[in-house]
């Protein structure tokens, strides 16, 4: 806007006017115009004086000035409510990198090591950035599986409030940048340098215990280098009763590895096969194997369990008995007396105490168990889980290999990693005058200050002046908090690494994506307090050939390693025999302590996994923290779970705060009524609350570990002391029974043997004609068929769904509001009369891609629609979202926005930039107001026939997997063409126990489900309650067909 | 009107007992328009303006964060949005009922109501209008259900039940506003011809369409009525079935059953005669139309809500038959514990407070003394009003709630942006309805004078009727004198 002057008259006189109106005015003096021109400067004079006069004369506007102001005013408003768009530029490539099209994304083979639980993965990266994680097919411990915590881990990698500057002082604000991290490094190199001149007197590490041979050279190094140093191994949830147990029967730490596929029986005491038990991707492709029946004519396996907490492979299991975990010891030592008959050999239990009564149901149980195995050696298993003591782990040996079942079912191979290593102290063998001789301590991806029972005499020995603390720390913790170093920790999937499994799987793990953040990597930080200065590849690649035992010279092999991820490498075929003799003298040892226990009023409290929180890593983790969890159903919370006769008894229901005690320590946490959780026992989970500043973790959950009397000890004596306060937990499902409706259907395996159809009698096929002409499907007609035999409920289908899909989280409110976003949900019912030891029922459920969708005619803007091959389309642009597809869904898989959820981020403002690097660009992002839902991962169907036209050949069974399927550790979930009468699909769908969900109202979904089989011993099965038992209303037996007659009549 | 003058019966003169004059008709109507408005009205007027505001505000408030500040969630996605749609539209209905079917019907007390039922329609309909145009999650895309050719090759899905409703409330609009305002013409010329200042008189000589009241002009105008009258006949039955047709086309249990037209149709004549009751009662002591409106009308509509209590009551029992006698246990859990138990579901209450507004409290109009009470009627009309509300919320929410899949069930809260929008749509209703009341005659004057005893033609013209009917005598008497 150009300002024009105000037209402002001449300053000197003027001879005479210019315009006259008359002649008399023209004759004017000159004086006169003279004087006229000097009036009017006087009055610019002034003008020009304004500043100088009082303000209450300035107020006096001219219209000019007015419109001149009012309009740079109106200009400057409308320009600040315009919205600038931060200037970002495109950086095209001058030279394109080779491999890389735009648009087509790359995977690469690395791999992931929880506390020595290794996950070999696959990466999709897109423009380099790390989407999406699959198992590695090539890896027969993932076979392309994977859980929940590979599908968090990119997420992890992305999390906004991951440690990023390094502090070298308490207090100090953090440094980034590569110069930081490389002081931090040279501060490390420093105390290892000072250190070893007093042989590393003073010098604490602590380390997580991963399986890397690369960690342990270093560690070897740093030993040799400072046999004074204290170097410690820590994970909050350890296998080292397992290592301690083993050690015991076979002189050596050793891992049990199963392979269930070969089982016929299994009894597990409190071993979470299928969930979060070391190796649990292996365990349930084996046992899932076996229970994915072709046909009646199959036989899956029989599994027993017996736990305090309600575990996956207790919803699994085809007999539970809840019971606390010192129970569960008694039914073990009774079972092995069994066996001792039934085998006639002894397994030690001369030294046993008396005493060690069952109650009548246990007591029952015993002999058929001890008949079942002994009637199937050698294809059996006794599994004992991580929170039994080690004498029970070698008890459990001895049987198996009594029972023949070692080199079977179950090897026992000797552990790798950390956990193997004599020279590593555990925290529970640090005392507290180690603890205070450590006068450098350097915490290498561990938090002992939140999660270990030495936390607290650490944390004192910190507060001390002459302490100094190094933390290398993923978040900022309440550890790397009282440290003076904070240095960030790389993720797995930006650092060198590698990994190896007992049976002689090596993996190596390669960076996908440079540091997001300057850190180093454990291995960096291990080697510059060993004084080592090479590369991490170096490192890595020099252990590779070291344990190949081949020269990897050439590039080429090296980089078909990378390209693999996996190789086996030669190990020593360890001895199978077990120690008798040390076993009978540890069980005599360990089951004296079992006779003194009474209970006084108090419970039993058992620490936990966390399925979700399964690493620290995953702390802030949103995907993690709003999965519910399998059993409760709580979202972004961690209650304590009490059975239904404990928590009448204490007069506690769902959402009260109470106190939970042990001596002088308490801490205040939710309660969640969980029927199935044994009587006299709560289940606190761990892994929750270690983010304090992460803006997703931080506020929700329960850190418990202060309860915990030391890091082995896995049960503790604890009271519950309602607070009188409550609050209302974040549940995905309310309604814990199907009502008698024909929804998750099981039968018994006699019942399945003579009808085999049985599903299909109680979901009836819908028999009314159609009344015009259906469509046909002549090309592709994609299908899906669940497993209901196979699936665990483990939920990694609802994790890998979201990050495939951009799935947004919502956020506890909104999650108790029931506006959860999952695409796939897993629904869990319990079944049976008895509340205290209910059956389970899990289905994962989906869009069923109905041919006649309801959803479809009611759209008014034709949203959502058939597409020729026959799934149920969203078109995102068109929809306005007046959810009445939403409402005519009669299987509630439809998820609407509303509200901006990613905007949102859960409660937060704005989406993370770090967080939108996940997102998937094959995929939509929704905004508000838009209904969403599966669409069959419709991304994955387009580009597998882009693939298979672009090879010039036709579409092949398997060509295409939605992320679902391919994350399914259990293989339930199948995909494929049901018009290929070969294909995977097609032949799971002409299986006898299918039906398809409420199938009576017509719409013909394209998802059908197989029927779980509960393979029952007919002896354990009370004849009072057979149906109830195991199915609730939920099957028509003769017993139930008879009594509702009854009823009827 | 060809309708009022057939029958000059001794009954009909007791219509209006009071009124002993046409002009009287004119003055008490005119008067209302004419003179200040009274506290009564300002008092009303005021709080209904800020309830508008909040309506506003609300609106405002809803398309910039989104559809989640209302409590809707899985599986109710729709709660209060759609409850509070229904029952404006039902409310509406009464106006077309009393205007259009009494009028085929020949029904003579409408004349008083009718005007002032007709008005209550529109506004009702305004109000319900919000909550479809609002209730998506993107609505400045709520042009994609009109078929508007476009570019995209976008086709609405004529299917979808959505669609129909679209089609049926803004025909239904559309007609009523129409003959609403055809009925105004005549009378909004009477208050043209009394207008004492200039503005006045533009404005209502612009709305009465130059309208002279001579022979031909009523001869169209009573042609056009009629017209309208006939269309808007079968509107009454189709606006509310083709609502009804929203859930009952649906798979949903609850709303899955095919007696929905016919009684959401009885249920939507049921509330609108309440309401009109609820606002006569209010304008009537407001503005003294004692001899307009009187007992006998007021009587009358009590009647109408006692036959449709029993209708929908009907149409209750016969879910209940239906579920049972269907054999389906989805349908029959929805009865029976959804709706009906208290220990099992978090609705019931809901279920039971309609049954007691709809069903059992208008029973007492069994008695006479009870029909001719204003207080008695004022409050069961303020019960049916709510009974009528919680019908359409146990129909769309208890049947959503709980489904077919247990593990997908979930509860609905309201939130305060369902509450004050609520609120706000009576801001809206009242506001306009408080206008209507003080600028246009509440009040059909030409028609109600045409069934009052003076106007037949057996009556000697001993009373002026009119200033045009008189001018129209006096030419007459002229002609003949000439």
């Amino acid at each position: 806007m150009s300002r024009r002057k105000p037209s402002v008259l001449p300053t000197t006189p003027v001879p005479g006017p210019k315009v006259w109106r008359s002649l008399d005015e023209k004759r004017l003096s000159l004086e006169e115009v003279a004087v006229e021109a000097a009036t009017e400067q006087a009055v610019l004079l002034d003008a020009a004086d304004l500043k100088k006069r009082p303000a209450a004369e300035e107020a006096t506007l001219s219209r000019r000035n007015f419109l001149f102001a009012g309009g740079a005013t109106g200009a400057a408003v409308s320009l600040g409510a315009c919205i600038r768009r931060p200037e970002a530029y495109f950086a095209p490539y001058a030279q394109a990198p080779e491999e890389l099209t735009p648009g087509t994304p790359l995977r690469f083979a690395t791999v992931l090591d929880r506390n020595g639980d290794v996950f070999p993965v696959e990466v999709e990266t897109h423009g380099a950035r790390p989407t999406k994680v699959e198992g590695n097919a090539a890896h027969p411990w993932s076979r392309g599986a994977t859980n929940l915590y590979a599908q968090g881990a990119v997420l992890d990698l992305y999390d906004p409030d991951r440690l990023q500057s390094v502090r070298s002082q308490k207090d100090a604000r953090g440094e980034t940048g590569p110069a930081a991290v490389e002081k931090a490094r040279e501060q490390l190199a420093t105390w290892g340098i000072e250190a070893r001149r007093g042989e590393g007197r003073g010098l604490g590490i602590m380390l997580p215990p991963v399986a890397s041979p690369a960690v342990v050279s270093l560690i070897k190094r740093i030993k040799a280098s400072l046999p004074q140093a204290l170097i410690v191994r820590f994970a909050p949830l350890h296998d080292e009763s397992v290592l301690e147990g083993t050690k015991v029967a076979f002189g050596a730490r050793r891992r049990p590895v199963y392979s269930l596929e070969e089982a016929r029986v299994l009894v597990s005491f409190g071993a979470d096969l299928v969930g979060d038990e070391w190796a649990g991707v292996r365990s349930t492709k084996g046992i899932s194997q076996s229970r994915r029946l072709g046909s009646a004519k199959d036989t899956p396996p029989r599994l027993y369990v017996v736990e305090s907490d309600f575990s996956l492979t207790g919803a699994y299991a085809d007999h539970r008995l809840a019971r606390s975990d010192a129970s569960a010891l008694s039914v073990l030592l009774a079972l092995a007396a069994a066996l001792e008959r039934h085998l006639d050999e002894s397994l030690g239990l001369s030294e046993v105490p008396e005493g060690l009564a069952l109650d009548p149901e246990a007591a029952a149980w015993v002999p058929l168990l001890a008949e079942d195995l002994a009637a199937n050696k050698g294809r059996t298993l006794v599994a004992t889980g991580r929170r039994l003591p080690a004498w029970a782990h070698a008890l459990a040996a001895r049987i198996n290999e009594a029972l023949g079942n070692i080199g079977k079912v179950v090897s026992y191979l000797g552990a790798t990693g950390v956990e193997a290593l004599d020279e590593v102290a555990t925290t529970a063998t640090v005392s507290k005058s180690d603890v205070d001789a450590v006068k450098r301590w350097v915490f290498l991806d561990t938090d002992p200050l939140a999660s270990s029972a030495l936390g607290s005499v650490i944390g004192d020995a910190l507060n001390e002046a002459d302490v100094e603390g190094f933390a290398l720390s993923f978040h900022a913790t309440a550890t790397s908090e009282k440290c003076d170093w904070a240095v960030p920790l790389s993720h797995d999937f930006e650092a060198w690494g590698d990994a190896l499994l007992p049976d002689g799987a090596y993996a190596v793990r390669q960076p996908l994506i440079e540091p997001l953040w300057s850190s180093l990597s454990l291995v960096e930080g291990l080697a510059a307090l060993a004084g080592v200065t090479e590369h991490p590849r170096n490192i890595v690649w020099a252990e590779s050939q070291r344990l190949l035992q081949v020269p990897l010279g050439g590039d080429a092999l090296w980089r078909k390693l990378l390209a693999r991820g996996v190789v086996y490498v030669p190990l020593v075929k360890p001895e199978l025999a077990v120690d008798a003799a040390a076993v009978a003298k540890s069980i005599a040892a360990g089951s004296a302590k079992l006779a003194g226990r009474e209970a006084n009023g108090s419970l039993d409290a058992v620490f936990v996994a966390d399925p979700r929180m399964i690493s620290a890593q995953s702390a802030n983790n949103p995907w993690l923290l709003e999965l519910p969890h399998p059993m409760t159903k709580v979202s972004w919370s961690n209650p304590v779970s009490i059975g239904v006769a404990d928590a009448q008894r204490l007069g506690l229901s769902d959402g009260d705060i109470v106190n939970v005690t042990r001596g002088a320590v308490s801490v205040e946490a939710a309660v969640a009524v969980c029927p199935g959780v044994a009587k006299g026992s709560v289940a606190l989970s761990m892994g929750w609350a270690l983010a304090p500043k992460g803006r997703y973790g931080s506020g929700h959950g329960f850190n418990f570990t202060p309860l915990r009397e030391s890091d082995l000890s896995w049960c503790t004596r604890v009271v519950l002391e309602p607070t009188g306060l409550r609050r209302k937990l974040a549940r995905t499902q309310t309604q814990n029974t199907m009502e008698g409706r024909p929804i998750a259907i099981d039968a018994t395996l006699d019942e399945y043997r003579k009808t085999p159809n049985f599903p299909a009698w109680r979901s009836v096929e819908f028999s009314t004609g159609p009344l015009w002409k259906e469509i046909e499907y002549k090309g592709h007609r994609w299908g899906m068929v669940i497993d209901l035999n196979a699936c665990t409920g483990c939920n990694t289908c609802t994790v890998a769904c979201q990050a495939e899909n951009n799935i947004p989280v919502v956020g506890e409110k909104e999650i108790a509001r029931g506006r959860d976003m999952s695409w796939i949900r897993i629904d869990r019912y319990f079944v049976g009369d008895d509340e205290n030891q209910p059956g389970v029922a899990l289905q994962p459920v989906g869009c069923q891609h109905c041919e006649i969708a309801p959803c479809e005619n009611v759209c008014p803007v034709n949203a959502t629609v058939h597409s020729p091959e026959g799934t149920n389309d969203m078109a995102y642009n068109r929809c306005i979202g007046t959810r009445y597809c939403m409402n005519n869904c009669p299987y509630k898989v439809r998820r609407f926005n509303y509200l901006d959820w990613h905007g949102r981020d859960a409660g937060n403002d704005g989406v993370p930039e770090t967080k939108k690097m996940q997102f998937n660009p094959d995929v939509t992002v929704r905004m508000r107001g838009v209904m969403e839902k599966c669409s069959y991962c419709i991304q994955r169907v387009e580009a597998g026939k882009k693939r298979a036209k672009l090879d010039k050949r036709p579409l092949a069974d398997g060509d295409i997997t939605p992320a679902c399927a391919q994350a399914c550790p259990a293989e339930a979930i199948v995909f494929g063409d049901l018009n290929d009468p070969r294909s995977r699909v097609a032949r799971q769908a002409a299986v006898d126990r299918r039906y398809k969900l409420l199938a009576e109202l017509g719409t013909k979904p394209r998802t059908s489900y197989l029927g779980r089989i509960r393979h029952v011993n007919p002896a354990l099965v009370k004849p009072k309650s057979q149906d109830a038992a195991h199915t609730s209303r939920g099957l028509i037996t003769p017993q139930a067909l008879k009594r509702k007659q009854e009823g009827r009549a | 009107m060809g309708a009022s003058y057939v029958n000059a019966e001794a009954g009909e003169t007791e219509l209006l007992p009071d009124v002993s004059s046409i002009n009287q008709v004119t003055e008490s109507v005119c008067r209302v328009t004419e003179q200040p408005a009274p506290k009564g009205w300002w008092m009303l007027f005021v709080p209904s303006l800020a309830l508008l505001g909040l309506l506003i505000a609300c609106i405002g408030y809803l398309v910039t964060v989104g559809t989640g500040t209302w409590g809707n969630n899985s599986p109710v996605a729709w709660a209060w949005d759609i409850t509070n749609f229904v029952w404006w539209i039902g409310i509406g209905h009464a106006g077309t009922l009393i205007s259009a079917v009494l009028f085929l019907f020949r029904q003579k007390w409408r004349t008083s109501i009718n005007r002032f039922a007709e008005a209550m329609t529109i506004f009702a309909v305004m109000c319900a209008g919000i909550y479809p145009a609002l209730h998506t999650g993107r609505p400045w895309f709520d042009y994609y259900m009109f078929p508007l050719p476009n570019q995209m090759q976008m086709w609405p899905n004529f299917k979808s039940p959505l669609m129909w409703d679209i089609f049926a409330v803004s025909t239904y609009f559309t007609i009523s506003l129409l003959f609403w305002y055809t009925g105004l013409i005549p009378d909004l010329a009477t208050l043209r011809d009394r207008s004492k200042n200039t503005f006045r008189r533009a404005v209502y000589g612009f709305f009465a369409l130059g309208w002279r009241g001579s022979n031909r002009h009523w001869q169209h105008y009573e042609r056009a009525y009629l017209i309208l009258a006939a269309i808007s006949t079968p509107l009454v039955l189709s606006v509310h079935s083709i609502v009804s047709f929203d859930f009952a086309t649906s798979v949903i249990y609850g709303w899955h059953t095919t007696i929905f037209p016919p009684y959401f149709v009885a249920g939507a004549v049921f509330s609108g005669f309440a309401l009109v009751m609820t606002l006569l009662l209010v304008t009537r002591s407001v503005f003294k139309l004692y001899d307009l409106v009187t007992l006998k009308h007021l009587e009358l509509m009590n009647k109408f809500i006692l036959g449709t209590a029993w209708l929908v009551g009907y149409a209750y029992a016969m879910e209940f038959f239906v579920a049972w006698y269907s054999g389906n246990e989805y349908e029959q859990f929805v009865f029976l514990n959804n709706r009906l138990n208290p220990f099992e579901a978090p609705y019931w209450w809901s279920y039971w407070a309609m049954v007691i507004c709809n069903v059992i409290i208008p029973q007492v109009y069994w008695w006479k003394r009870m029909r001719t009470s204003i207080p008695v009627m004022f409050v069961v009309s303020i019960f049916v009003n709510i009974g009528m509300w919680f019908e359409r919320f146990v129909i769309i929410v208890t049947s959503l709630h709980r489904d077919f899949l247990p593990s997908a069930w979930g509860v609905f809260h309201p939130t305060w942006v369902d509450i004050c929008m609520y609120l706000g749509t009576f801001g809206l209703f009242m506001s306009a309805f408080l206008l209507f009341i003080r600028w246009i005659p509440m009040i059909a004057i030409a028609e109600v004078k045409m069934v009052l005893p003076f106007a037949q033609p057996q009556h000697a013209p001993a009373v002026v009727l009119s200033e045009e009917l008189q001018d129209a005598h006096a030419q007459k008497t002229a002609l003949a004198a000439g």
